[in-house]
């Protein structure tokens, strides 16, 4: 049998190959699309400020280290610096306005979803004190120091994380 | 200099060559990243290195760079080889090579500069997709006419991989950077993550994963000197890798608030996957039977016996790590970057590798400059990837086991210290081979001309 087919392949090939493609699209993303919840509580949209320091956030690659997702199994457990801060789990919702969305993929870092929810989160003065010297805050840290940025930028990224509820 | 000449292999010949370069400057970029993790201020915080940079040069470098041009290079071999015909078009061939580079080298500068849209794999600005896709395009033309011209009916399983993965991973591209939308490369919300990682996993599935088994297939009936075991088992493996392959992208994010549907698709599809796998690696381990020394004779046939070692592993582990009860452990973790290197280095890389030894002698006429330096080459690379596999994945499950007990993320890093530096030194076994491999692929193609094979 694997013969034959093998002869008179080429059509075939191609013609599955693209339906194979078509159906991944159609079924993993267009329906998944189309059933997706409006914008919950915490979702927002951002100023100018904010969306500014949301593209240097994105241009630095703070994502490679930082998640914006908390999941089921570390609510009330995840902890930052006192136990079960990393707060309320993650919905659908909270990203609906985020282009593109800043999930994750390895955390280096404290995950970042709702820093600004922490009692230093909310402070600009910490957040920039932080990006300049990190090893100051938190000795240990991983965290290259972003020092050589602007004023306005780090103000920028500061005015960002304060978004992040 | 005509950079268009046409000539003979000459194609294949650049992108191998091409392949070997990136590999050096790939495992460089991951070099640096690994040091960062261990020392982040030894390297004085320049910005353009800094890790969330360096990383996205290092994954691309390595992956589009390293594995992708061997992979393209040694199609470029397969296809009329295996078509008895010439390639349709040397020149085509060779602008699809210049651009392929250009591409690479404009995305390590804009990378750097911090120009990126931040979604794994598909960092690359616009303009670079644009000619990322012009690449793909070309060299599926290049292929489709001489699939059209060609002496041989017959088409064996590597033609179909090739040809599977070129026109996949055309609209994978497309549709996974978004290219109609210039300004982010992205769509909005939830739907954007699981665009992004429909992209991810599949770039990685029908590019990397199908290229290196057509090339698997090619390279190991022939180093053991024997027909394939079956025709018909391949072609199961083929449809059944297409079908499920290309709807399991959600297992990447199976803790996302994504809907619970989706979820069981990707992990019901991730076990599946367990068929095709198997049945491609039982199809390749029963024409090797008996002849393991007939393999381990020939450099070429040991990179592509360990690299389908590697798929083995790698496939046992990806299923598994997509149950949500794993996952929940593992998600986050270096765990998952184990995997990767698995995948994309254990099997992918050293299939490539595999392919670049088999490849060079018969496309210059004679010998490799240095079987023994390949040799070294190959044992470096088995030495670092089987510990990186060790280290990063006890890494892993100690940070996965620290926050699900509500340990402090700061207090891990100290636990995990060791790990790290050990992650970096093993960097170094697989930097030095990919520096030996680049100074024996150029002296095999430049060097002085030794005997002739
Ligand atoms: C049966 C086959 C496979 C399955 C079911 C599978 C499954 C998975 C899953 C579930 C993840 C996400 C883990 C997490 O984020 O928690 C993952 C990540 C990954 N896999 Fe696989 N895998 C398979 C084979 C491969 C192969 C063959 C390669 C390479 C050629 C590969 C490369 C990767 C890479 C690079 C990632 C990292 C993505 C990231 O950055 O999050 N996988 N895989
Ligand atoms: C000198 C050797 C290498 C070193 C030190 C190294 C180091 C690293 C580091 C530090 C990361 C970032 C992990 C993180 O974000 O936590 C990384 C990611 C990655 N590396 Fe390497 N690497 C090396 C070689 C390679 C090679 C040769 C390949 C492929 C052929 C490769 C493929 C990857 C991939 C696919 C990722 C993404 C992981 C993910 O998304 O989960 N690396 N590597």
């Amino acid at each position: 049998m694997g013969l034959k087919i093998n002869q008179q392949g080429l059509p075939y090939l191609i013609t599955g190959s693209l339906v194979a493609l078509v159906l991944g699209i159609i079924v993993t993303i267009l329906i998944p699309a189309l059933g997706e919840p409006g914008p919950s509580k915490l979702a927002r949209s951002y100023s100018e400020t904010e969306l500014r320091g949301r593209l240097i956030y994105q241009r630095e690659g703070c994502w490679y280290c930082h998640t914006q997702q908390v999941r089921p199994p570390e609510v009330g457990i995840g902890t930052v610096q006192v136990t079960g801060d990393i707060g309320p789990e993650t919905t659908a919702g909270d990203y609906a306005l985020q282009k593109p969305v800043y999930w994750g993929t390895e955390r280096q870092g404290p995950d970042l979803s709702h820093v600004a929810s922490r009692p230093y989160g909310a402070v600009t003065e910490w957040h920039i004190l932080h990006l300049k010297d990190p090893d100051l805050v938190n000795p240990g840290t991983v965290m290259p120091s972003y020092a050589h940025l602007p004023e306005d930028e780090l103000e920028a990224l500061a005015a960002y994380m304060l978004t992040l509820k | 200099m005509n950079i268009l000449k046409d000539e003979p292999y000459g194609t294949t010949k650049g992108f191998l060559l091409s392949s070997a370069a990136w590999m050096v400057a790939g495992s460089l970029a991951g070099f640096i990243g690994a040091v960062e993790m261990v020392a982040p201020e030894l390297l004085g915080n320049i910005p353009w290195i800094a890790f969330g940079r360096i990383r996205q040069i290092h994954t691309n470098l390595v992956m589009f760079g390293f594995v992708g041009s061997a992979l393209v290079g040694a199609a470029h071999y397969l296809v009329p080889t295996l078509l008895r015909t010439p390639l349709h078009s040397e020149r085509i061939g060779k602008a699809s090579l210049w651009s392929w580079n250009l591409a690479i080298t404009a995305g390590v500068v804009t990378l750097s500069l911090g120009y990126t849209q931040n979604r794994e794999y598909a960092e690359l600005i616009w303009p670079i997709d644009i000619g990322v896709l012009i690449v793909l395009a070309l060299v599926f033309y290049n292929f489709l006419q001489t699939l059209r011209r060609r002496k041989e009916n017959l088409l064996y399983v590597s033609i179909w991989y090739i040809v599977g993965s070129f026109v996949f991973t055309f609209f994978t591209y497309f549709f996974g950077n978004a290219v109609w939308n210039p300004e982010t490369g992205s769509i909005i919300g939830i739907p954007d993550a699981v665009l992004a990682w429909f992209y991810g996993h599949n770039i990685i599935a029908f590019f990397f994963t199908t290229l290196a088994v057509a090339v698997a297939y090619y390279i190991i009936p022939i180093v053991a000197r024997t027909p394939l075991y079956s025709h018909t088992l391949s072609l199961i493996g083929f449809w059944t890798i297409l079908i499920m392959y290309s709807h399991i992208g959600t297992h990447h994010i199976i803790q996302a608030p994504v809907q619970t549907w989706l979820k069981v698709i990707a992990v019901t599809g991730s076990i599946g996957m367990l068929i095709p796998v198997l049945t491609v690696l039982v199809n390749l381990w029963l024409t090797m039977r008996g002849r393991l020394g007939n393999i381990h004779a020939d450099v070429a046939g040991k990179f592509v016996f360990a690299g389908s070692v590697w798929y083995l592993l790698t496939c046992l582990q990806g299923p598994l790590q997509s149950l949500p009860s794993v996952q929940r452990l593992t998600h986050f973790t270096n765990w998952v970057v184990g995997h990767a290197h698995m995948g994309i280095l254990g099997f992918a890389g050293m299939t490539a590798l595999g392919g670049v030894y088999f490849i060079l002698p018969r496309v210059t006429g004679r010998s490799l400059y240095s079987a023994r330096l390949a040799d070294i080459q190959y044992w470096l690379i088995l030495i670092g990837m089987t510990g990186f596999f060790v280290v990063l994945t006890t890494a892993g499950l100690i940070q996965g086991n620290g926050w699900l007990n509500g340990e402090v993320v700061y207090r891990i890093l100290p636990e995990i210290h060791l790990y790290m530096v050990l992650r970096a030194s093993l960097g170094i076994l697989i930097a030095g081979g990919a520096i030996i491999g680049l100074y024996n692929i150029f002296m095999s193609l430049y060097g002085p001309k030794g005997e002739t094979s």
